[in-house]
């Protein structure tokens, strides 16, 4: 990644509040917090992901590059509440990233995460006898 | 009293809140994955049956979660299959839950590990309230929904959802089953381990976690390795995600991303006959 001087004629995010991420593997998997969701994001949007560097005071630097699919891919993000529009003036940063990509950043994949897990069932039926028995095989 | 107590806490404005509930002295003590639990109540009855239930995690250790049972009598029959989560039945202000499942109410407050569960003389109401609060109480810990088994060394966890063949294989492997539903993943300074929890067929148990095994029928033993990345997705949909509490939830997810990325994933599509066990304890390498 390097950087140049920026035009101020790009949306600039940063990371939502409510969102947790790792990289595992070759993807980078963000979790929301808040509507309890996981997304895969492929290499170059791992990467894409990255380049918001937080800052140490919490607050998260917001990213405009100029490549219209970053663009469009941090537009995807911000759809699925997962970046949002920083507002002009929040951040110190003036320079604009230009990030070095294999390949279009994309959302791979989203599936919705559970407090029991999928298909999993909480109780053992039995009418009020004690049941040691898994009720579904 | 006891009466005053039950009516109240069904049928009045509120459910009572722990620390508004006079203690009881007969009480029983079971582990869940490293969380020593006490279970207190004026049924006996209903505390043998938990006995029974939980029957091989007693456990003697100072409890970091005391629950107490109110059994009310004249409640509705259960439904055929009363599944599904628990539904709040107030706001939540980050420590203190109050749910509802078929035929119980539970209130909760985590700041101070005490819990009062009201429903019928039946275990099932513990069950599902444990399987809820065991996400929020474990630090550094995952719960899994997954069997596991161990060679007497090494646990693997063998995960996957209902109908992919948990109890089928823990049925195959026999006393080398720990459990076949449920199970903790902790992450500690000697490594990763896996302990049983007593859902459904379980026995106490913990080993050090050598791998993962997702699971499904097929005709015959296959095992596959999956890259990190694709392991990853498939076990999101096995873990039981704290959800209530965000902060909770970014925790489990930090333990979570560990797991997958330190713990050898293989796809384990196995018939049901015996020498499955080969297939389950076989070495990274195999």
């Amino acid at each position: 990644m390097t950087n140049s001087e920026s035009t101020q004629t790009f949306t600039r995010f940063r990371r939502a509040n409510h969102v947790a991420w790792r990289r595992i593997g070759g993807e980078t998997v963000v979790l929301d917090l808040k509507a309890h969701r996981a997304f895969g994001l492929n290499e170059p949007g791992g990467a894409v992901w990255e380049a918001i560097v937080d800052l140490p005071d919490g607050a998260a630097e917001a990213i405009a590059p100029s490549e219209p699919a970053v663009q469009a891919f941090l537009a995807e993000l911000a759809g699925l509440g997962l970046v949002e529009a920083a507002p002009e003036g929040t951040h110190a940063s003036v320079s604009t990233p230009t990030l070095a990509l294999a390949g279009s950043p994309k959302v791979a994949w989203s599936d919705e995460i559970r407090s029991f897990g999928a298909g999993t069932c909480a109780f053992v039926p039995g009418g009020g006898e004690t049941c040691r028995g898994n009720p579904h095989g | 009293m006891a009466e005053l107590r039950h009516d109240t806490a069904l049928h009045g404005t509120r459910l009572l809140r722990p620390h508004e509930v006079a203690r009881d002295t007969c009480s029983r003590r079971f582990d869940f994955g490293g969380i020593p639990a006490e279970f207190s109540s004026d049924d006996v009855r209903w505390l043998a049956q938990l006995g029974l239930r939980y029957s091989g995690f007693e456990t003697r250790s100072r409890p970091t979660l005391r629950v107490r049972y109110d059994v009310v009598p004249g409640r509705k029959p259960l439904p055929d299959r009363p599944c599904g989560e628990l539904q709040p039945i107030a706001g939540s202000d980050g420590t203190h839950l109050e749910l509802e499942g078929p035929g119980f109410k539970v209130s909760a407050d985590l700041a101070t590990g005490a819990a009062v569960i009201a429903g019928p003389r039946h275990t099932y109401p513990v069950d599902a309230v444990m399987r809820e609060l065991l996400p929020l109480l474990t630090r550094d810990s995952l719960v899994m929904h997954t069997a596991l088994v161990s060679d007497g060394t090494r646990a693997w966890a063998c995960a996957g959802p209902s109908g992919a063949g948990k109890t089928t294989l823990a049925a195959l492997l026999g006393e080398r089953a720990l459990c076949d539903e449920l199970a903790v993943v902790t992450i500690g300074r000697g490594g990763i381990e896996a302990r049983s929890l007593p859902y459904w067929n379980a026995r106490p148990g913990r080993a050090p976690l050598a791998g993962i095994h997702l699971l499904r029928h097929g005709p015959v033993h296959r095992r596959t390795r999956l890259a990190p990345e694709a392991a990853a997705r498939r076990l999101l949909a096995q873990v039981a995600w704290p959800t209530r509490f965000p902060d909770a939830l970014a925790r489990a997810f930090a333990v979570f991303g560990a797991i997958a990325e330190r713990v050898p994933v293989w796809e384990l599509e196995f018939a049901p006959r015996a020498d499955v066990d080969a297939a389950v304890f076989a070495g990274e390498c195999a």
